[in-house]
């Protein structure tokens, strides 16, 4: 099933690099922008905003249960269309009106789209500057995640595994499920996940709870600990694993914007960090 | 024809001629060892800085001009110099903040010289912990800790939600973020989210399974996600104590030099930890500090502020300054201060107030010293008037004195005139001596009205305005002349200059055998002759540069005389100064214009008629006579009653006047006047107008002392040397006054030449003999008085009024006999 755009407002005719946000229905969070309009001082690029409404959740709206349980509140209240659409704009205006200020105040140009359709669908798609294909298999998901990406023509298919990259927190491991959705968009069910940490306890923590992730969710790879050091290597590491992917779990911070130029600039594979 | 009674011109005058020095200049003369003609006062002053008891603070009174500030402060100087060592216990002042009231600054002493020293240590140390605690939490420790926190109660919080996730999609459920919550919904098998479409295909009683599952997790989920802040709760106080764990360190590592350094204060040791606990307390402004505000909104704001917010920070950071309030630098000795402005925060301390968005706001660092703090273990000297005159200035000098601590308040707020916040900050111990300089009447003013004066001020310095003029007081006014020569950079003074200005202090004393003590004018004469010494190049001020300089004051201040005296020379003003009159005689008056004073010469004349036996005084029956004179005129009546006719009542009725004078008019300097003119009346024996009178009675006749003496006979001098001295003119003065007479050297040579002549006088009847060249005349056995003699005819006039007056009643009773008669 094709996905429609709703509405698009582009102030900037984008050029390549593009650097795209793509945020959900939830909030976008501050951290997130601040780090992608950085990512687009340092590789000179544009930056891009892609807020994404879920349009199967609109339409699940109608269903006679529908309700939502609020974070805040945590009270129940029942979901009607219009109110969920009505919600989901607000949401996008309140994004464009954030990634603006970001943007303006860094000095890059900018641009913003709302899309319908799938999260992980829409993010893959335009990684690839290409129309999904294929219908987009989407697990549930109860966390909001913003993905940051380097868009391109001419991505390579490459046959190994979609290497990730994450620090030993928490948080990282929550965005294992994204990834692992993003993998699964790519037809991968293999990973190959690196954890960077300096105290082995805590990534040897670290490894425990990936390794029962990946049992449970039915993904295959291997867990490895490395120093932050040896990110110095990670170009030529990618090369050799045939990486399909990079995906950047909560890890932006170890990698310095050198090594991520060098590396968005020699491997031709989607480039996704996780917010 | 000259009376054989009147004075010798060495009578006139108490010269000091230049032999009476063994000096030749005053430049060879010493300091004097004493202040000249103080002893009492500065015994009085002494004692009143040496004892060291509660209350004996000093009122130092006299007339203004006798350098008494200039003496008290001397005194002062020496003696605080001689308590250098204890100089140097004497504490340096601080305000700071006060942790536990915030409205209520707290006073820190530290020792001597040490304040600003605290200050940059603070300061300081503020700086370091700026840097220091920030780079704390960016290290790897602090990192690690905190993820460890986050990542324990995230899976505490997540935990239960993880397990409902995976709990419910056996039963074909799932959650999914929805805008601002969370939202069950149906999955298929593999997890995904099924359409509507997909979901009415399903049987009915799966549907209704569904949604009655859905219905339960809801409930469930909303039970979860009640808890959340409980873990946020968690999360906070966790990361607050850990905050405050690493602050802690880095705090208790930086103040360890300080504690050292002044742990022998117990207060700044305590005020320090204070510090130290609310960094700790607010360890997450340090985090991300900005640099601390100018003026009062930051502490104000902290002060308000249930919490800090992270934009609190520079107010928070403002309440680790420092206002020092006293920093004493080298000693030289306790502190002598003069305030020459005491309003009321000029002593006790001010509280400023910025003005912001309409608001006055305010905090420690706006507190000012007053010249009690600067004062406190030393001396505060103040003019009393000065003091009286600003608003509860007063007021707040007895507090500070009664509490023996200063407290600082706005005035409006004393006054209850102040609405606004306000700080109270704490009061300061004092210890200070003050010294009050004034006038008696203020001095005896605030005894009478304040009863605390008593209690407060137990020492009065009363300072002498005038001394003996003998040997050692004139040879300590010569070197006390020579000390303000060196002072105020002045030509020495030769002997006859010194002569002159001796001759002179003794006419500023109003007396040839006293000297004036009063440096402000011996100040002022001694520069300006040294200005005309000066100006002839000369390299010593001599006597005619010291008469220059008089004459040139006299001139300055003769407006006035020389307009009486014109208006009199054209018979404006009518005053005889020769021929003779019946009942008319010339008075004295001493006129006092700003500092100069003048003589001038009034008309008094007197009418007699048969009366009742009274003696009217036009000027109190117009309101123009003081009590003073209306007592010298009931005397004179008195004296007439018992000296004529002692055995009955007098028939008399005669009028007393001060011709042309149309001001008030007081004292009893001109009773004797004005009873030598009624003498005249009655008797009907002419005064010579040639003569001029000054001088009090009394009952007996005895002609008493007056002020003035000097200006009086050279008023009258002034008149007749202007009109031409004809050799009959001179003044009747009270011989009591002789001593007094200072006069000037054109009258003393007047005297010489038999042009003016000068009578002291003891008694009326030889002032009436002068006047009229008839002698009074004695009461004889016979007790009649002496024949032909003035007292004889006043009383044969006064006998001849009463038997008519006697007659006038028996035909007036016949009269009304007769009448009541014919009624009858």
């Amino acid at each position: 099933m094709a996905d429609e755009s709703t509405a698009t407002e582009i102030h900037e005719e984008p050029a390549l690099p593009l650097i795209v946000i793509a945020i959900d229905n939830a909030c976008p969070r501050q951290e997130a922008l601040e780090e992608a309009a950085a990512l687009t001082v340092q590789l000179g690029g544009k930056l891009s905003g892609v807020f994404v409404e879920n349009a199967r959740l609109v339409r699940l709206a109608s269903m006679p249960f529908a309700a939502e349980v609020g974070l805040a509140s945590a009270r129940a209240r029942e979901l009607s269309p219009e109110e969920l659409e009505r919600s989901l704009r607000s949401q996008a205006r309140s994004a464009q009106r954030s990634l603006q200020m970001t943007a303006e105040r860094c000095q890059v140009p900018w641009s913003f789209s709302v899309e319908r359709g799938s999260f992980v669908g829409r993010v893959v798609g335009t990684a690839f500057a290409s129309k999904s294909r294929r219908r987009p298999r989407e697990r549930a998901r109860a966390d909001s995640t913003n993905v940051l990406f380097i868009q391109r023509e001419g991505c390579e298919r490459r046959s190994g595994p979609a290497t990730l990259v994450m620090d030993p927190s928490l948080r990282s491991s929550q965005r294992l499920y994204r990834a692992m959705d993003l993998a699964a968009e790519l037809n991968l069910r293999e990973l190959d996940i690196l954890i960077v940490g300096e105290q082995m306890e805590e990534a040897h923590r670290q490894r425990q709870r990936v390794t029962a992730i990946l049992e449970r969710e039915k993904f295959s790879g291997c867990v490895t600990l490395i120093p932050p050091s040896a990110l110095g290597e990670l170009a030529p590491y990618l090369e050799e694993k045939q990486s399909a992917t990079l995906i950047l779990a909560n890890a932006r911070r170890l990698l310095d914007g050198e090594n991520l130029r060098h590396i968005a600039e020699t491997q031709p594979v989607p480039l996704f960090l996780i917010r | 024809m000259p009376s054989p009674r009147a004075l010798n011109s060495d009578k006139l005058y108490a010269s000091c001629p230049p032999s009476t020095f063994r000096f030749k200049t005053t430049q060879s003369l010493k300091e004097p060892p004493a202040v000249l003609g103080q002893e009492r006062a500065v015994e009085a002053i002494r004692f009143g800085i040496d004892i060291g008891r509660k209350g004996y603070n000093l009122f130092a009174m006299g007339p203004s001009g006798f350098a008494k500030h200039r003496i008290v402060r001397r005194f002062l100087d020496e003696r605080a110099a001689k308590d250098k060592a204890v100089a140097k216990e004497l504490c340096d002042w601080v305000y700071v903040f006060n942790f536990e009231e915030n409205n209520k600054p707290q006073a820190l002493s530290l020792p001597f010289g040490t304040a600003r020293e605290f200050r940059e240590d603070v300061e300081q140390l503020v700086t370091d912990l700026v840097a220091a605690i920030p780079a704390a939490f960016e290290s790897d420790e602090y990192r690690a800790q905190r993820n460890e926190i986050e990542q324990k109660i995230s899976e505490e919080e997540q935990s239960p939600l993880e397990d409902l996730g995976e709990r419910i999609k056996s039963k074909s459920v799932a959650l999914v973020r929805t805008p601002s919550g969370l939202a069950v919904v149906p999955t298929n098998k593999d997890g995904e989210i099924i359409d509507p479409e997909a979901f009415g295909k399903l049987s009915e009683r799966r549907q209704n399974t569904i949604a009655n599952t859905i219905k339960t997790v809801q409930a469930e989920l909303q039970e979860i996600i009640q808890q959340a802040p409980r873990f946020r709760r968690q999360l906070q106080k966790q990361v607050r104590d850990l905050n405050q764990a690493i602050t802690r360190g880095v705090v208790d590592g930086l103040f360890a030099d300080l504690r050292k350094k002044y742990a022998r204060q117990e207060e700044v040791i305590v005020y320090l930890n204070a510090i130290a606990d609310d960094i700790v307390d607010n360890a997450s402004v340090f985090q991300h500090p900005q640099p601390p505000q100018e003026g009062a909104q930051g502490v104000v704001a902290s002060q308000l502020a249930i919490g800090p917010p992270p934009e609190a920070a520079p107010h928070i950071l403002a309440r680790y300054r420092v206002n020092v309030l006293i920093h004493r630098k080298e000693s030289k000795g306790r502190p002598v201060v003069y305030e020459d402005n005491p309003t009321f925060e000029n002593l006790v301390g001010s509280i400023e107030h910025i003005a912001e968005m309409g608001a006055l706001l305010t905090d420690f660092t706006l507190i000012k010293a007053g010249a009690l703090h600067r004062a406190n273990g030393g001396y505060l000297i103040i003019d009393a008037m000065e003091l009286l005159r600003h608003p509860s200035a007063y007021d707040g000098l007895k507090r500070a004195l009664t509490t023996e601590h200063i407290h600082t308040e706005p005035l409006g707020k004393r006054l209850s005139l102040l609405s606004t916040i306000t700080i109270e900050p704490e009061p300061i111990p004092l210890d200070v001596k003050v010294v009050l300089l004034g006038d008696r009447r203020v001095y005896y003013l605030l005894r009478h009205y304040d009863p605390e004066f008593d209690e407060l001020f137990k020492v009065s310095a009363d300072f002498e305005e005038t001394v003996p003029r003998d040997r050692k007081n004139v040879n300590l006014f010569a070197q006390t002349l020579g000390s303000i020569c060196r002072s105020e950079k002045l030509l020495p003074f030769n002997a006859s200059g010194v002569g002159r200005m001796v001759e002179h202090a003794s006419r500023e004393a109003e007396d040839a055998q006293k000297l004036s003590v009063r440096i402000l004018s011996v100040t002022d004469i001694a520069q300006e002759a040294d200005f005309l010494a000066r100006k002839a190049n000369k390299r010593a001020i001599g006597p005619d540069h010291v008469q220059a300089a008089l004459d040139a004051e006299v001139r300055r201040n003769s407006r006035a005389p020389e307009r009486m005296r014109e208006a009199v020379l054209r018979d404006t003003l009518l005053i005889d100064t020769d021929g003779e009159r019946v009942g008319q005689i010339n008075a004295l008056a001493v006129y006092q214009l700003g500092g100069h004073a003048f003589g001038s010469v009034s008309r008094v004349t007197v009418r007699t008629r048969q009366g009742s036996g009274k003696v009217i005084d036009i000027e109190r029956e117009v309101n123009l006579g003081g009590p003073l004179h209306t007592k010298g005129v009931l005397i004179l009546s008195s004296y007439l009653a018992s000296t004529y006719l002692p055995d009955h009542s007098l028939s008399l009725s005669a009028s007393i006047v001060f011709e042309q004078h149309y001001s008030r008019i007081d004292g009893d300097s001109a009773s004797s006047t004005e009873l030598y003119a009624l003498l005249s009346a009655l008797a009907d024996a002419p005064i010579r107008q040639s003569l001029a009178v000054t001088g009090s009675v009394n009952q007996f006749g005895e002609v008493q002392a007056i002020g003035g003496v000097n200006e009086k006979v050279e008023g009258f001098f002034d008149l007749c040397a202007a009109r031409g001295l004809n050799g009959e003119q001179g003044v009747l003065i009270p011989e009591s006054n002789v001593k007094h007479l200072m006069l000037k050297e054109e009258i003393r040579d007047a005297v010489d030449a038999g042009q003016f002549h000068l009578y002291p006088v003891r008694h009326i009847d030889e002032g009436i003999e002068i006047l009229t060249g008839i002698p009074g005349g004695k009461r004889l056995k016979s007790g009649a008085f002496t024949a032909n003699s003035i007292n004889a005819r006043v009383e044969a006039r006064l006998e001849e009024l009463r038997s008519a007056s006697k007659d006038e009643d028996k035909n007036g009773k016949r009269k009304k006999k007769g009448n009541g008669n014919a009624n009858s």
